[in-house]
């Protein structure tokens, strides 16, 4: 019947299971627990990473390491009444890397290697692509005037129809996903707690 | 050594090319050229949604997504200060739940400046916006609690999701409350049409938070992104026939 | 009765689930496993590496989606032992060295020595930005691994210093760190990516299949039952693949009633309004 955490962890999962049926006490026991504890691992994580990314790097004579410490301590500005306008500047800061960072991404992997691989010898299926990538770009053209608008009603449209057929392919997938989770947690149940299935 | 990283040559030619076209409108726009957007449903259906809550004396819930400071965060937050002024103007209850403590304290700053905005910022509750857990499905545990405990009336869910999407518009939609949902990953849009009363689909998302925020540049950039569209447009139908009339300039040009 | 199909009782559902979910456990229905060509991909990639090559494995999922991802991690650390082939586990999320320390318990008689066979650098913050410094410099990124051992005191980490020295990358992401090594390591060194998904996000990666930015992919539970099956050593994943089927199973006839039963009623209401 497995150890105490395996009953820790089996009675968490029936608790927040119980949600599927109505909401009731059990879950919501089980769902303080669960954000409890995520809050307590994050904590416990936040500190691992000031020390390793922040607190030996400057004990090691790296003093660049100061800018982040900065810009870190500078959200708590929030804090302190009449002084929120600091936490900007390390939001500023992330958003700016951030972007820096995903350019090449962008530029490169999403956009010209996406063009070029549509490049293919025509066929039904490569035509229904290429077709298809227009009208769905066209769906997301936001500005055009009112005479426009009326020109790209229909492939628009036709746009849509792709989506909806891809989101469909998602929904599929997806639901194999969530089914997956679900055996995951029953095999638990089942080998680890019960014991009841070899 | 060459200044270019190998094969990203045209890769950057684009980006310059889109960064030049999105400038380009922010210009006009500054200039007193505001382009026009197409309407978006989700987005005026917030009112809608405020309206109904208002006279069922039950709160809003709104989440700016899951994700860190990425587009569709900024996009979420964006609408978060239209539907809270909203909900300010109406003398309704909003509740903002939080995952990232990045975003936290923006969203915090857009609710207080938005009834500040209506002139009632002593209606302002600094309760309204909760950090909940940055732990993905503890967050998503403690967010369907809210909406079952407050009994919420709608439910706003614009910014980047993953698979709490489905867990919270499920919750929504047992409630039976309006919901208009909005995100910019694909995988997750499926759940919201599935579910919700409005989704906003991709990048609708971020013209929505332009629009929002009725900033003249922000919608510029939007108009510049059309732009950007049409040249993507040119290439794949550029590209496409002149491979199939045995040309191959482009397909070596963008492997430059 | 049409009415009543389309007004069921939520919790009936979730219950004819959980029995068509459980049933197979209790009594597996033993259907044959075929093999998807993206799966078959990123086996051969990895079966035609030489001995002695270097292969990132990026850990990077939640618990949350273990049930789908972690057997393939298993599957996948099976196959690379077997051919003595050198494994880097690292991890954008913060999970990393836990699936690490369970995937090389459970992978069998092979024996690796620590250091030399394999190393876990474990989780390291910064996302995106830690791809692509570590594209340049693994060492000045990491220093340690998770243990706090100096990676430089690694024998197998001497010769591992850039992207350039990896011969191949395999995501294990629920999230979207697929992307950032596509866009930082595929598209700026060449160095070839994999991935090994939960399936929400198989969809959406295959633009990168088609394009050749990914060499091949594994597709959630069904994914690594599949790799279980290529590499004759079934495990986990296939004794749950009968569970899968038959949810699909339910999950297809709810549709199909649940269709019928809305169009009949939306039929009958027009006739009615007529």
């Amino acid at each position: 019947m497995g150890s105490i955490t395996t009953w820790m962890a089996a009675i968490g999962t029936l608790g927040l299971l119980s949600f599927a049926w109505k909401d009731n006490k059990f879950y919501s026991i089980c769902e303080h627990i669960y954000v409890a504890s995520g809050a307590a691992h994050a904590l416990v994580l936040g500190v691992k990473n000031i020390k390793a990314n922040a607190i030996i790097p400057l004990a090691e004579g790296k003093l660049l390491a100061i800018i982040p410490i900065v810009l870190g301590l500078m959200f708590y500005a929030r804090f302190i009444p009449g002084q929120m306008r600091w936490t900007r500047y390390p939001i500023a800061a992330t958003v700016g890397i951030g972007f820096g960072q995903s350019l090449p991404r962008l530029a490169s992997t999403n956009f010209v290697s996406q063009i070029r691989a549509t490049f293919k010898v025509w066929s039904f299926n490569s035509v229904l692509v290429i077709v298809g990538i227009i009208c769905v770009i066209l769906f997301f053209y936001f500005s055009a005037s009112k005479r426009g608008q009326r020109f790209l009603q229909y492939p628009s449209r036709f746009g849509r129809i792709i989506m909806m057929m891809a989101f469909g392919a998602l929904f599929g997938n997806t639901v194999m996903g969530r089914l997956s989770l679900m055996i995951g947690r029953l095999s638990f149940l089942f080998r680890d707690w019960l014991g009841i299935v070899g | 050594m060459s200044i270019f990283a190998p094969k990203q040559f045209f890769a950057l030619i684009s980006f310059i090319i889109m960064v030049g076209l999105v400038l380009y409108k922010v210009q006009q726009a500054r200039n007193g050229k505001v382009p026009t957007i197409r309407k978006i449903a989700g987005l005026e259906a917030i009112e809608e949604a405020v309206g109904r809550a208002t006279e069922m004396g039950r709160p809003i819930h709104y989440t700016p997504g899951t994700g860190n400071l990425v587009a569709a965060t900024f996009a979420g937050l964006e609408v978060l200060g239209l539907a809270a002024r909203t909900v300010a103007r109406y003398g309704a209850q909003i509740i903002v739940t939080i995952r990232r403590p990045l975003v936290l304290p923006i969203a915090d700053e857009i609710v207080r400046n938005s009834y500040m905005a209506e002139g009632i910022v002593e209606s302002y509750s600094p309760d309204s916006v909760r950090y909940i857990s940055s732990e993905q499905f503890a967050y998503a545990a403690g967010v369907m609690g809210i909406m079952s405990r407050e009994k919420i009336a709608a439910n706003i869910m614009l910014g980047y999701f993953l698979a709490e999407s489905l867990m919270l518009s499920e919750t929504g939609f047992k409630m039976g409350a309006i919901q208009i949902a909005g995100t910019d990953n694909r995988s997750q849009v499926p759940f919201f049409v599935a579910t919700c009363d409005y989704v906003l689909i991709g990048e609708e998302l971020f013209a929505a938070g332009a629009v929002a925020s009725g900033n003249p540049l922000k919608l510029g950039s939007i108009a510049g992104q059309d732009l950007g569209k049409i040249y993507a447009i040119l290439l794949l139908v550029i590209g496409s026939v002149t491979v199939n009339l045995g040309l191959n300039f482009l397909v070596d040009l963008m492997s430059k | 009765m049409l009415e009543k199909i389309q007004k069921m009782d939520q919790r009936i559902i979730y219950l004819v689930l959980l029995i068509a979910l459980s049933f197979p456990m209790f009594r597996p229905l033993g259907l044959p496993v075929s093999i998807g060509q993206t799966s078959q991909d990123l086996y051969d990639f990895i079966d035609q590496l030489d001995p002695g090559s270097v292969v990132v494995l990026s850990i990077d999922y939640s618990p949350g989606a273990a049930a789908q991802i972690h057997p393939q991690t298993i599957a996948i650390t099976k196959h690379l032992l077997s051919k003595k082939i050198k494994i880097v586990y690292m991890g954008l999320v913060q999970y990393a060295s836990q699936f690490t320390t369970d995937a090389i318990a459970k992978a069998g008689d092979y024996n690796p020595v620590y250091g030399q066979d394999y190393v876990d650098l474990g989780f390291k913050p910064g996302e995106e930005a830690t791809v692509s410094a570590m594209s340049k410099d693994i060492h000045a990124t990491f220093v340690t691994d998770s243990d706090g051992t100096a990676i430089a005191e690694l024998p197998m980490m001497a010769d591992i210093k850039t992207a350039s020295d990896i011969d191949l990358v395999i995501a294990f992401d629920s999230g979207g760190t697929r992307h950032w090594y596509v866009g930082q390591m595929q598209a700026l060194y060449g160095t070839p990516v994999g991935c090994a998904l939960n399936s929400v996000n198989v969809t959406n990666t295959m633009p990168y299949y088609d394009a050749g930015q990914v060499i091949g992919l594994l597709n959630g539970l069904r994914g690594a039952a599949e790799y279980e099956a290529l590499i004759g050593d079934p495990g986990e994943a296939t004794i749950n693949l009968d569970s899968i089927s038959s949810g699909h199973l339910v999950i297809i006839l709810f549709i199909l009633f649940g269709n019928i039963a809305y169009f009949g009623l939306r039929n009958s209401n027009k006739r009615k309004e007529a």
